[in-house]
């Protein structure tokens, strides 16, 4: 059964991957020619003829279209107009850093607010409750490039604690991660208050009460469990966003990862590139949404019955 | 940027000088030779000198590499004059109208250790290279296409020939495409790695190239020109205007690249910062296409007639910058010194769409974001002026260079790089007759049927051996240019460098930043 919900699953990923790959395939292609991007604005037509032809971009498009999956069948994701790289090993070179930035940025939310949010809750209404949610709107209406933008003229400009830019140092880190991490905790704290909330007003909660359990025990063992599959769904999309989302934040803070070299690569219509990225966050995405499943399964029993015996839960 | 976010920059900025009086002084600190960082928008695909010549490239692979003759722009203080002294050789001789000898100097090293000798400079000028029916890189050819062969007479005395008479060819060998690379490694690694890490001989050679976040280049002790004065330069990808400044404000950089001329302010509030300003060897231009409403060259003449030059520098640029006097630079060895400036008249220019008949018809101009600095503020504030005359222009932004050039322009956008101070080096590969702009293979309407006479005397610049003759036909074919109006300039850009107040250095009129010994050096002067 579980293997039939998995058949399933797999054939929607596969899919979804084919659909994302044809269509940035497509698009890439039809907005923009890589020559007249790439090669100086005063470069002749015999010149952009021939990096067309170097490139293969003289070629009907289903032609490019049959060579781009026989190549990436082979696992061969292509060669960087840009440098001559294969686009896949700068993708992996950049990958360790956006996993860094993200990793830091997700845990610092995940510290920040998880227990701003169940606190919230439990003291809904209370000052504390109201202090959490303003300062959550702050968070998360603003906008990465201003928040970045104001840190580093706080603590790099004004202070000169934290460097501006580039990834050297642990101290490089600091600034980028808590950006990115702002938002995203403002947000966590938000939905963890409302889950909390929706969980909290349940008739077994007041069950649990009754019978003498203590607050922590409510919380812990009762309330969080229940909340915990809304809570999953947005951290699920969030880390599938966490590979090319970064955008802004590399960009302001000069970080190497790959929302740059996303930004920079469409510009310039790198197109191996994009393709490559685009495909690993789409591979991302897919496999997160995958176990977030499976997760739901786990967590809650009704979804896997349901799914398996055909009841309504 | 939001002028908000501006404000908020530029006030921040003064609260924190006023906050720290005391800035750490990096280089002063430094013992013997400073580090040099430099922080730069991007970085560039290669370092093949021949194959990446985009403004991002050529400002560092000047560094790397050198010539036979160098351009010596400096020789008049100004960073944009084209006296020519000895390079890689030390003395060159014209033997006739195509054929010249140079005399190498010797004991010249590469960065791996090796002599530069003449087989050197054969290899990197050979055909299949950058020149020829099939080369390797193709945007060198415009510049290096006019070569013949050239021959290795001995270790140290090399000739060129040229196809044809060329009295360029003294200007071409210390441009774009003539620096000379290292053979043996060049054949050794092949040319995929040799643009990753190229040799030559150069003040500074590569050391670490990791891609999207540094190139970090080293003194080449052996310098023919004399020791580095920087023991490294590392150049540093900072995207953002704000974080470069910041960066600088704060230390972490020395020099940053591409400030636009409205942060100068911010950046000379700071007692230990300050900027240095270039007019580019670069035309910002308006391509006006002949047809539809402008297929009458009256009212291509009126739009440029109707455009007020002087108040877009003034708004734009600070008035920092000029607008040369037709397609040309005042460095040109054939400068037509007394060529009738782009006039603005607004009254001549409805006159003009009065006798065209011109009626309202919708003129499209397109122009992709973010390549050309203040391009579309510039637009914006054209379209105003072209109203005021009758003129009816649509202003269609895109997202790239490419989207733009898709049908249904009338006006693009474009620039035209001065290689060489002379019409060869611009003009004539832009306008002439083998351009582009006289044989639209993609869009046909847009092809400049240019006069017989106009391609005649374009002839006249590229085989005449007769300055004074050369001049009279430039004379004639700039005036029969300014009449068809294919296009118009508007001014040629301002480039700015911010730095420590420390670094003695200056900019050039191409996007080379030359780092030799000469034009780097540290504290009071």
């Amino acid at each position: 059964m579980m293997l039939q919900f998995l058949a399933i699953k797999s054939l929607r990923a596969a899919l979804t991957m084919w659909l994302v790959i044809t269509f940035v395939f497509i698009v890439l292609r039809i907005s923009g020619d890589p020559t007249d991007i790439l090669l100086p604005d005063d470069a002749s037509d015999a010149v952009r003829d021939f990096y067309r032809a170097k490139w293969g971009l003289d070629r009907p498009l289903w032609d490019q279209y049959l060579s781009y999956w026989s190549a990436l069948l082979t696992g061969d994701f292509g060669i960087s107009l840009r440098n001559n790289l294969p686009a896949w090993e700068m993708v992996m070179d950049r990958a360790p850093k956006t996993l860094l930035l993200g990793g830091t940025a997700l845990g610092f939310s995940l510290a920040i607010g998880l227990p701003l949010g169940i606190l919230a809750a439990w003291w809904r209404g209370s000052s504390l409750d109201r202090a959490v949610m303003t300062t959550a709107v702050f968070g998360f209406s603003m906008p990465n490039f201003f928040l970045g933008i104001l840190l580093i003229l706080t603590f790099s400009l004004h202070l000169r604690w934290l460097p501006s830019s580039g990834s050297d140092s642990a101290a490089h880190l600091i600034l980028p991660a808590f950006t990115l991490g702002t938002a995203f905790a403002a947000q966590l704290a938000r939905f963890t208050r409302s889950a909390m909330i929706d969980v909290l007003t349940k008739p077994y909660m007041t069950t649990a009460k009754s019978k003498g359990a203590s607050e922590a025990r409510r919380v812990f063992a009762h309330a969080l469990p229940n909340a915990s599959v809304p809570i999953v769904t947005i951290l699920g999309l969030k880390v599938g966003e966490l590979i090319g989302g970064a955008v802004v934040t590399e960009t302001v803070f000069a970080w190497p990862g790959l929302g740059r070299l996303l930004v920079h690569a469409v510009a310039v219509r790198d197109l191996a590139v994009v393709q490559a990225i685009l495909i690993l966050i789409a591979a991302t995405m897919v496999a997160t949404n995958l176990l977030v499943d499976l997760y739901y399964g786990w967590a809650d029993p009704r979804v896997r019955v349901g799914r398996t015996k055909g009841v309504r839960a | 940027m939001t002028p908000f976010l501006k404000r908020f920059l530029r006030s921040a900025a003064l609260a924190a000088l006023i906050a720290t009086p005391g800035l750490a002084p990096r280089l002063a600190a430094a013992q013997d030779r400073p580090d040099l960082v430099v922080a730069v928008n991007t970085l560039p695909g290669s370092l093949e000198s021949i194959e990446e010549q985009g403004n991002v490239a050529v400002r560092i692979t000047y560094t790397l590499f050198d010539s036979l003759i160098r351009r010596d722009f400096l020789s008049d203080g100004s960073g944009t004059s084209a006296a020519l002294v000895p390079g890689l050789a030390e003395s060159w001789t014209r033997v006739d109208d195509r054929t010249m000898d140079f005399k190498l100097r010797e004991g010249v090293k590469f960065h791996n250790g090796d002599e530069m000798t003449s087989d050197d400079v054969a290899f990197s000028l050979v055909e299949g290279r950058g020149r020829g029916q099939a080369p390797l890189f193709a945007e060198a050819k415009t510049y290096m296409d006019s070569i013949s062969h050239v021959i290795a007479l001995d270790r140290y005395n090399v000739r060129i020939v040229s196809k044809k008479p060329d009295i360029l060819m003294e200007q071409r060998i210390a441009g774009y495409s003539f620096w000379i690379v290292n053979a043996r490694e060049y054949l050794t690694v092949g040319a995929l790695a040799f643009a990753r890490k190229p040799v030559g001989t150069g003040p500074y050679k590569v050391v670490e190239w990791v891609d999207g976040e540094y190139l970090k280049l080293e003194a080449h002790d052996d310098y023919f020109g004399g020791k580095p004065t920087a023991a490294s330069i590392t150049y540093k990808i900072v995207p953002e205007v704000s974080a470069r400044i910041a960066g600088l404000v704060s230390g972490e950089y020395d020099i940053a690249v591409n400030i636009p001329p409205d942060q100068v302010e911010v950046i000379t509030s700071y007692p230990d910062l300050k900027v240095e300003r270039i007019v580019l060897d670069n035309s910002h231009v308006l391509r006006l296409f002949p047809y539809g409403p402008l297929a009458d060259k009256r009212v291509r003449q009126a739009i440029s007639l109707g455009i007020d030059r002087d108040l877009l520098r003034k708004a734009l640029w600070e008035d920092k910058n000029y607008t040369p006097n037709g397609h040309q630079l005042p460095s040109y060895g054939i400068y037509v010194e007394d060529f009738p400036a782009f006039e603005y008249n607004p009254d001549k220019a409805r006159a003009l769409l009065a006798e065209a008949g011109y009626n309202g018809e919708e003129i499209v101009y397109r122009l992709g974001l973010n390549y050309y600095l203040l391009s579309l503020e510039a637009a914006q504030a054209m379209q105003q002026m072209w109203k005021d005359i009758g003129l009816n222009i649509k202003l269609e932004p895109r997202e790239n260079n490419s989207q733009a050039a898709e049908p249904g322009a009338h006006i693009l956008p474009w620039s035209n790089t001065h290689r060489f101070p002379d019409p060869l080096g611009s003009f004539v590969p832009q306008w002439g007759k083998d351009s582009g702009v006289q044989n639209n293979k993609k869009y046909p309407e847009r092809t400049w049927n240019a006069p017989e006479r106009f391609n005649a005397l374009q002839n006249v610049l590229l085989t005449s051996m007769d300055n004074a003759v050369r001049k009279d036909a430039y004379r004639e074919a700039l005036a029969i240019w300014m009449d068809e109006a294919p296009g118009t300039i508007l001014y040629n850009p301002l480039e700015t460098y911010a730095m420590r107040a420390e670094i003695n250095w200056k900019p050039y009129g191409l996007y080379y930043m030359d780092f030799r010994p000469y034009n780097l050096t540290f504290g009071a002067q």
